[in-house]
């Protein structure tokens, strides 16, 4: 792969990587702003943050996906909503570490209401999956410089007229 | 010529790093605007700090596998290369065994731990079994039963359970001590 900012793949390859960062961030994000209660539960499960930020956190984090996964699909401040999902990835491998680490047997909560009944419990490969999804938005951060999507498209629309 | 200097908009001349992290910022209070605020609304709302702890509930799920049930005449049962391990508690146990059983009871409220189940496996290797055969008190649900489950679940291969338990080996005593 061509590392040169300028090397016009990046916009392909960082599309592809937008479109599946931005799907799962908002699909992701859904069911927790649907139930936040159950999301508080999960965060609550990880015996990661204090209980005064526990509510919080549960009440922010799914917008801040929702949020960023939007910008991400449509093209719009892609690096820094690329930011905002790296640096979410990282506080959820951290946890994800520490629960290990504690050897809890949970679910990780990342995409439906699984607190308590275990189907797909966390483990070192659910770390793996998240250092994949890091460097994806490491990559859209730091290639995707003119990001192809609805910007763009505005943008070559104004020039042809 | 005429040179016309480009207008600078204000901030647009700011390292592209801090414009990121600023960019990302506002991403974040957006986000806390709209959780706050979608919070504030809902029937549901959540309160912002916790009252009290959640109950976190962290079970840890037995692995169950399909054990295959064995009557209590069957002659595997008195065939040598058969581990027989005996699920029920301790007095049960001594006041009537079949022969060669190896005590390991079950106790629904504290179910074997990994370790005990290593036992029993490491005890089938010591003897070469051929296959394990567990029995219980008989009861519905019968601890033997779920004993031999959980051996299929932690991976052991040619694991029976008597069906019937006990009670049913009882009547005819094969081999077993009063």
């Amino acid at each position: 792969m061509n590392l040169s900012l300028d090397w016009p793949g990046h916009r392909i390859l960082a599309l592809g990587a937008r479109l599946y960062l931005g799907g799962l961030f908002v699909w992701a994000s859904l069911h927790k702003i649907a139930s936040p209660s159950t999301f508080a539960l999960d965060v609550a499960t990880y015996q990661f943050l204090p209980l005064i930020a526990v509510n919080l956190f549960a009440l922010l984090v799914p917008w801040l996906e929702a949020l960023a996964g939007a910008l991400l699909l449509v093209g719009i401040r892609v690096r820094a909503a690329a930011l905002v999902v790296a640096s979410l990835m990282l506080a959820f491998m951290v946890a994800l570490a520490w629960a290990l680490h504690l050897g809890l047997d949970m679910s990780c909560g990342c995409f439906a209401s699984e607190s308590a009944t275990t189907e797909h419990p966390i483990s070192w490969l659910t770390l793996l999956r998240d250092t994949g999804w890091l460097a994806l938005a490491i990559y859209v951060m730091i290639f995707d410089v003119r990001p192809l999507g609805l910007v763009s498209l505005i943008q070559r629309k104004r020039r042809t007229s | 010529m005429n040179r016309t200097e480009p207008r600078k908009v204000a901030g647009s001349d700011a390292h592209p790093f801090i414009k990121l992290i600023k960019e990302a910022a506002l991403l974040l209070l957006v986000s806390a605007g709209l959780g706050l605020g979608f919070n504030a609304i809902r029937r549901d709302s959540l309160p912002l700090v916790a009252k009290s702890d959640y109950r976190i509930v962290v079970p840890c799920p037995e692995r169950l596998g399909d054990a295959s049930a064995l009557k209590a005449g069957d002659s595997r049962l008195t065939e040598k290369g058969t581990l027989i391990i005996d699920a029920r508690d301790q007095e049960e146990f001594s006041k009537w065994h079949l022969d060669r059983a190896v005590n390991v009871p079950f106790d629904w409220l504290g179910p074997p731990l990994d370790a005990e189940i290593a036992e029993v496996a490491r005890r089938a290797t010591e003897q070469r079994a051929q296959r394990v055969v567990v029995y219980g008190d008989g009861d519905d649900p019968d601890t033997g039963r779920q004993w031999a489950r959980l051996l299929v679940g932690a991976g052991l291969r040619n694991v029976y359970y008597v069906e019937g338990g006990a009670p049913a080996l009882h009547g005819p005593r094969q081999g077993g001590n009063p």
